[in-house]
């Protein structure tokens, strides 16, 4: 029984749903374990309810009304460092420990902020 | 004691010249340019002719303030000596003539230009009066078959005339400073009619090798009896047309009726009329940037064009990762690998280009790739990759660059999938982008291309056994599918990648034609500009069949109707 407990425990965070905001929705999404052939520490693979296949690389992407605003949401939520993108859209790298997505849909719902939502890698159609 | 020599040589020179000044006696004529409006960072290149003896001119480097001495010798073998100084903005020259031609009758004009092309200043002078005023108006210029002259813009206007023949030569002032006689004839006028059009044969080619779009003609118009009438300076697009040499197995540019197209049994109508659509537009002044996950730019057949890379993810200049990198390489020659004596020659050849590597392609390197396609000048941007899954972030980015003027091709990919029913929400369906399936070389659509109601037209992809071709890796990497007709460095290419970006270079002859068009208005011409293939199609009322779209893209077209609009 301790074995099985102990099973459940460690595959409960491959298990757990996350969810961010996209079109105005709420887009859920299934971990996926690691594939070995594309193994990055950074990257986390996830699974969409339409079955898109996505990685997240551990950073933010936040879209301002100004850039004045920077400021404020560096200030206010756990953000170790932020590059520009362009004139009102960065990509901050929250500080270790914090959940990406707790983080990015706080900063989302947040009125300063025009949204947010982890940066993904979204698995490409075939080329050819 | 070796650095005396070029002194003592230069100084021997300098010595012999004054002699033969000294015993000519020259005749000194002077002339003022007063040019406030000159931009100085370009070296600017002199033309001086005395008429009718031939143009003598040389390049000099506007910003230095010293004196130049010069001995030119003239096609005619006259000999002159060119004194000229220069000084803040006031350029003055001198024009030399032996003593024993001084009694020559004709107009001395000194005009100054740009090597970049843009005429600045010019300064003529009549040095004895003409018997004659000759009535001339250059309105068409008929030019050999691989050659095109631009004239839409007239510039000779005189008055009539009671001459009843002139001897015209049409000579190009090359931006390397070289004349070259691209043209003369002897035209009878009509006696009482004010004014004549006049067809001007050009009988001396620009060499294979001279590329060269655009330049400053010198018209030198005279009388068969030696006096020189007029002379004036036109500017004049040239459009020459000397194919690279993989262009007759490239099918879908043209058709070309040889053993190739017929062992391959190639449609005749699987083109889209570009080598009809370069006599009046091939992209110059539109820059196209592709972005995808590396290039080969160093490319024989591309650097040419190229005039910014960007790595997105690590903003360095670097796009040649060696990973991935033919898929962009090939992308990029269809769309404006230039017309310069190899390989191949993309939809738009005298575009201009800017790769942009995004190797991941997470969404922050696509936003950074377009926002530096925008910051740097692109008007069109080609994409050949997709998601099915756009994200907010990305499809606002590219609207945003809609509303700039931005025309955006995506290829809509290779599942052969109604994207309708496939329930996805594919890059290429955006409203903002012009969605491209793909046709095969018997002038249907691709077996393997996705279609559906977002998609805008179709454009050579080619099928499984017959790709288009374009630039491949340099050497052995890259593709094997060289179908034994080409060299390593390019290959036959299939899949809807490579119909975007034939449709972006599309794009780019449209714009250069006329740059005021925003995106709607190129989404609307190339669509209309469409043709209706298929046998078993179904297009509606409004043009439309649900697999093709609206039909397979035409340059040809789509250049004449761009030169229209309003």
């Amino acid at each position: 029984m301790k074995k099985l407990l102990l099973i459940i425990t460690l595959l409960l965070p491959t298990l757990a749903e996350e969810y961010f905001y996209e079109f105005g929705e709420k887009v859920y999404l299934k971990e996926e374990s690691t594939r070995d052939a594309i193994k990055d520490t950074k990257l986390r693979y996830f699974q969409t309810a339409k079955g898109h296949h996505m990685a997240t690389t551990g950073d933010i992407i936040l879209k301002l009304q100004s850039f004045d605003h920077l400021n404020y949401f560096l200030k206010n939520y756990p953000i170790e460092s932020y590059k520009k993108l362009d004139q009102r859209t960065f990509l901050l790298t929250p500080q270790s420990g914090h959940n990406l997505f707790e983080i990015a849909n706080r900063i989302h719902l947040d009125s300063m902020s025009i949204y947010a939502q982890p940066n993904f890698i979204r698995k490409q159609r075939g080329k050819r | 004691m070796k650095w005396l020599l070029p002194i003592l040589t230069g100084a021997l020179l300098f010595c012999s010249s004054c002699q033969k000044d000294e015993v000519q006696q020259p005749q000194v004529l002077s002339f003022t340019l007063n040019h406030d409006t000159l931009y100085y960072r370009n070296n600017l290149l002199l033309s001086t002719s005395f008429s009718p003896v031939e143009s003598l001119h040389f390049s000099m480097d506007i910003s230095q303030t010293q004196s130049y001495s010069y001995l030119v010798n003239g096609t005619n073998t006259r000999v002159k000596s060119i004194d000229e100084e220069f000084s803040g903005s006031v350029a003055t020259a001198s024009l030399f003539t032996p003593e024993m031609y001084s009694n020559s009758q004709g107009v001395v004009t000194l005009d100054l230009y740009s090597l970049d092309n843009e005429y600045y200043s010019s300064r003529s002078d009549t040095i004895t009066l003409l018997p004659h005023s000759i009535a001339i108006e250059v309105t068409n210029l008929s030019i050999s078959p691989s050659t095109i002259v631009n004239t839409e813009d007239e510039v000779f206007s005189i008055d009539s005339t009671a001459l009843s023949s002139l001897t015209l030569s049409l000579s190009l002032l090359s931006t390397d400073t070289n004349l070259l006689t691209i043209g003369d004839t002897t035209v009878h006028l009509p006696s009482q009619q004010q004014n004549h059009t006049i067809t001007l044969p050009i009988t001396t080619l620009l060499g294979k090798d001279n590329h060269q779009k655009s330049a400053f003609l010198p018209l030198t118009i005279s009388h068969s009896s030696g006096i020189v009438g007029y002379r004036d300076t036109l500017f004049l697009n040239i459009l020459s047309h000397f194919p690279d040499p993989y262009e007759p197995f490239s099918w879908h540019t043209s058709y070309e009726h040889n053993q190739f197209h017929q062992e391959f049994n190639i449609d005749p109508h699987a083109h889209i009329s570009l080598t009809e659509a370069w006599k009046s537009s091939r992209g110059e002044d539109i820059t196209i940037a592709i972005i995808d996950q590396g290039f080969e730019d160093t490319h024989e057949d591309l650097f040419g064009n190229i005039i910014g890379t960007y790595n997105a993810e690590d903003d360095t200049p670097h796009v040649n990762s060696g990973w991935n990198t033919n898929h962009g390489t090939a992308c990029a020659g269809l769309s404006s690998a230039p017309i310069n004596g190899k390989g191949v020659s993309g939809s738009a050849p005298d575009s201009k280009l800017i790769l942009i590597a995004a190797p991941s392609l997470s969404d922050a390197s696509i936003i950074k790739a377009f926002e530096y396609a925008r910051t740097n000048g692109a008007r069109v941007i080609s994409c050949s990759w997709g998601s099915y899954n756009v994200s907010q972030i990305v499809s606002d980015k590219i609207e945003e660059l809609y509303d700039e003027g931005i025309v955006i091709v995506f290829a809509c990919g290779n599942d052969s999938q109604n994207l309708d029913e496939k329930n996805v929400n594919d890059e290429s369906e955006l409203p903002t982008v012009i969605g491209v399936g793909a046709s095969n070389e018997n002038n249907g659509l691709s077996s393997y291309s996705n279609y559906g109601t977002a998609v805008d037209c179709i454009a050579p992809g080619g099928s499984y056994s017959m790709g288009v071709l374009s630039v491949d890796l340099m050497g052995s990497s890259g593709s094997n599918y060289q179908m034994e007709v080409v060299d390593n460095n390019y290959a036959f290419h299939s899949g809807t990648s490579f119909s975007a970006p034939i449709v972006a270079g599309v794009a780019a002859l449209v714009l250069s034609k006329n740059p005021a068009l925003s995106p709607e208005q190129v989404r609307t011409i190339l669509i209309n500009s469409c043709e209706k293939i298929g046998n078993n199609a179904h297009y509606n009322a409004q043009g439309f069949d649900v697999m093709r779209a609206y039909g397979k893209i035409n340059a040809a077209k789509a250049v004449t109707l761009a030169q229209s609009y309003r």
